[in-house]
């Protein structure tokens, strides 16, 4: 019984609160002790009256800014569908070099090639 | 809270692949109690949404290195206590004596959005509790998070656990002991 009451006094009435591992032991003493359920009734009266505190819900804002965020991650899983063979800088600053040449020759060598052959020249020799 | 260790792993996974639906499942599961946990322990509706925020910005970034080592609701639960506790130590407001302070009579700003004046009052002799208490009783009477769970979350024994919540609610029966009449009659 006095596991019992310590268990009332610490967790309300509700045996949903009470330890899983005691629960049906509490509700099997509860069942032949009317001593045990006195006291239960007790706690219940603060249990009531804890329950009317009722917690606001999240405003929409929150939710927004919370799924915002989590989109980065949407980001990399995407960049990983593109080149799954590590890390996306790779190909990434190659292709930003090849730009960068493409436009310094062809700057230099107007018309002298297809922006396509350029690239492509280019890409053969960093690339190999 | 859903979910077990590997399940939630699993769910891991997939935000960390960018599935936008295991996130939106998250937060549908996770977010209104973290709130509702953050707000009881710091008595503030917008500082209890920027502790959510926290914490669930900190779940994304860490979706990539998520290890089958916890529950995700126990773990967002651990991080937003401990942004509370840290919020409460740069306000001043943490103590570590288990001296109960007076409670305040004037409802906070997060009570006075109850319509109910039960509610209200029940809220401000919440407010009153010792932190350690008030978080306890969040965790188990309002969230129904298990005992060893909520010790856990609280980085207590369950026996240190079961102590606050009794001396919680027995201060609480006292404080609102007084105003039983008035309460009863509008229940």
């Amino acid at each position: 019984m006095a596991r019992f009451r310590r268990i009332v006094e610490a967790y309300g009435a509700a045996p949903q609160r009470w330890p899983k591992a005691e629960r049906a032991w509490a509700l099997s003493l509860l069942e032949g002790s009317a001593e045990a359920r006195a006291f239960r009734e007790q706690a219940a009266a603060l249990d009531a009256l804890l329950d009317r505190a009722q917690a606001t819900e999240p405003s929409p804002e929150l939710i927004a800014d919370i799924l915002a965020a989590a989109s980065p991650s949407a980001w990399r899983s995407w960049g990983s569908l593109l080149w799954p063979f590590g890390p996306l800088w790779q190909p990434v600053t190659g292709l930003a070099l090849a730009a960068v040449f493409g436009i310094m020759l062809g700057a230099a060598f107007p018309g002298a090639m297809e922006t396509a052959e350029l690239v492509a020249e280019i890409d053969s020799l960093i690339l190999g | 809270m859903t979910g077990d260790v590997q399940s939630d792993a699993v769910l891991m996974q997939r935000v960390a692949a960018g599935d936008n639906r295991a996130c939106r499942d998250l937060v549908a599961a996770h977010l209104a109690r973290l709130v509702a946990l953050a707000g009881r322990m710091l008595g503030d509706r917008a500082a209890a949404e920027d502790v959510a925020q926290e914490a669930f910005f900190r779940l994304w970034r860490q979706a990539g290195r998520w290890q089958a080592k916890a529950r995700i609701g126990t773990w967002l639960y651990r991080v937003a206590h401990n942004l509370c506790i840290d919020r409460l130590r740069a306000q001043g407001k943490l103590s570590d004596r288990e001296v109960p302070d007076r409670p305040d009579p004037a409802p906070g700003p997060f009570a006075a959005r109850h319509q109910s004046q039960v509610a209200a009052r029940v809220e401000a002799a919440l407010a009153g509790l010792p932190e350690r208490q008030r978080t306890a009783l969040a965790l188990v009477h309002f969230e129904e998070v298990g005992n060893s769970e909520a010790a856990e979350i609280m980085g207590v024994s369950v026996e240190a656990l079961e102590s606050l919540l009794s001396r919680g609610r027995r201060r609480l029966r006292q404080d609102l002991a007084g105003e039983r009449d008035d309460l009863v009659g509008e229940i």
